[in-house]
């Protein structure tokens, strides 16, 4: 019989906070491309360690008001990146008796953040010359 | 951040509400500081949360609670134990059923009915789950597991209206209803096969490939090989041992497959205490047919009724969830529950 195929994406390091790895995703995260809100997200996270409602605010900046993420729609998008290893917990603060938890981007992340960078701006470059746009 | 404490209290209560939505994992863990953002994200002397948050929350909860995640798998052991069965098992039943259909076609090829038809698509079902769970595709291998549990809930159903003909169609895919049941557990619960083909080493192959052997002759699927001899399935066993060793079919060679099996089985339970736990996961597998063999092997008769495999797979999923509950509320301890005290 064939020896088992060592999955590179299971090999989630362990993390300081593991009950934060809720759901263990080993699915194929890293090969197709990010939705939306998750490219989002890891893009805000690039800039620094950032907590739930910045990332939001920041999502509306980063995307011109286009896309307003909701908490639902974070935190879920957060638990999944997290579980794929792309980010982590930096620091918790308690701010008028609320939590307020910091992400930061993971190496992991900022490899598929940069590569999906790379993958969107081939398409866009593509479709650029494409249509005979000026910069392209 | 625009101040959303104002009328907090009502708006809070009906956030935390909503938030019963989520799995209490989630809960625990995200809690806390999805209610201070979306506290934050509230407009001033806010009472009622926004709709759209409404049906955010629902929706993003609902996802969440439909994701396959760690929920039986909570600590290592399980689910380990889990991921490496959701290789093993859908392996274990391609390799043994395939040796019965090659059982079959040399020593039986006239008794290719509507039985040994089922067993076949049987197998094809089987075929289909091992690819996914090769390649990690969880949820397709999900799908995959469950449709011949589905597709004997359609000849059950079918069985009820049309009578005898179906009935023995029935009868020859229960065994797979059982291993259907079990997969899907395993590898909705678990962390996915990806993990389990990480863990297996080249012993556990050696081990899967052999265990095959015994696990073949003692399957329902040599079915149709019983009109050879009375009994099920223990003369089809001894029938396919004969012709497959070269064996004379005198007495202590009955229990040959039978031996083999409860000895990988009690093997695995000394092992390791990740072996108990594939011991368990195995044995509720096989469960079934090896008290059907040992009650026929002293002269008793019992059949497989579609009624006993359905609830066995029920009472197993049940004790699953029940050691798994257990196990999980005596680890979740302080460190988990470090909820913040927001004054309520």
């Amino acid at each position: 019989m064939r020896p088992a195929p060592r999955s590179p994406r299971s090999r989630v390091a362990p993390s300081l906070f593991p009950m934060y790895r809720l759901a263990v995703y080993n699915k194929g995260m890293s090969i197709r491309p990010l939705q939306e809100p998750a490219f989002l997200i890891l893009t805000s996270l690039a800039a620094g360690p950032q907590h739930g409602y910045g990332i939001m605010a920041d999502v509306t900046k980063i995307s011109t008001g286009r896309v307003r993420l909701r908490a639902g729609t974070l935190y879920a998008a957060l638990d999944r990146l997290s579980s794929a290893g792309m980010l982590d917990v930096d620091h918790e603060e308690i701010v008028d008796a609320r939590l307020r938890r910091y992400y930061r981007l993971t190496p992991a992340g900022r490899d598929r953040l940069t590569a999906e960078t790379a993958r969107l701006r081939a398409n866009a470059a593509a479709a650029a010359g494409r249509l005979g746009l000026a910069d392209a | 951040m625009p101040d959303g404490r104002a009328g907090s209290g009502r708006l809070e209560r009906r956030y935390r509400r909503l938030l019963r939505w989520y799995p209490p994992e989630h809960r625990n863990v995200h809690g806390d500081e999805m209610l201070a953002v979306l506290l934050a994200a509230a407009r001033a002397a806010q009472e009622k949360p926004d709709r759209a948050d409404v049906a955010d929350l629902i929706a993003a909860a609902v996802r969440i609670r439909l994701r396959p995640r760690g929920a039986l798998s909570d600590g290592p052991g399980w689910g380990d134990a889990l991921a490496v069965f959701s290789v093993a098992a859908p392996l274990l039943m391609l390799v043994s059923t395939s040796l019965c259909l090659w059982a079959i076609d040399i020593w039986a090829p006239a008794s290719s009915g509507p039985v040994a038809d089922v067993s076949r698509l049987v197998f094809f079902g089987q075929a289909l789950v091992v690819p996914f769970v090769l390649f990690n595709a969880r949820h397709w291998a999900v799908v995959a597991a469950a449709i011949p549990g589905l597709f004997w809930l359609v000849l059950a159903a079918l069985a009820l209206v049309v009578g005898r003909f179906v009935q023995g169609a029935v009868d020859s895919v229960e065994y797979p209803v059982l291993a259907s049941v079990l997969e899907v557990v395993a590898l909705s619960a678990s962390p996915g096969p990806g993990r389990g083909l990480q863990l297996m080493r080249g012993r556990h192959w050696a081990l899967l490939g052999v265990a095959a052997v015994p696990a073949a002759a003692l399957s329902p699927v040599l079915a149709p090989l019983q009109s050879a001899q009375a009994g099920l399935p223990l003369s089809a066993a001894l029938l396919w041992l004969r012709a497959a060793l070269g064996l004379a079919p005198a007495g202590v060679f009955f229990a040959i497959p039978l031996v083999l099996v409860l000895a990988v089985l009690l093997g695995m339970w000394l092992s390791s205490a990740a072996g108990k736990r594939m011991a368990v996961l195995f044995g509720s597998l096989a469960g079934p047919y090896l008290a059907i063999v040992l009650v026929q092997h002293f002269g008793g008769a019992v059949s497989v009724t579609p009624v006993f495999v359905a609830a066995f797979a029920a009472a197993v999923v049940a004790a699953y969830t029940v050691l798994v509950a257990a196990g999980r509320g005596r680890r979740r301890g302080p460190a988990v529950r470090r909820r913040i005290d927001t004054g309520r």
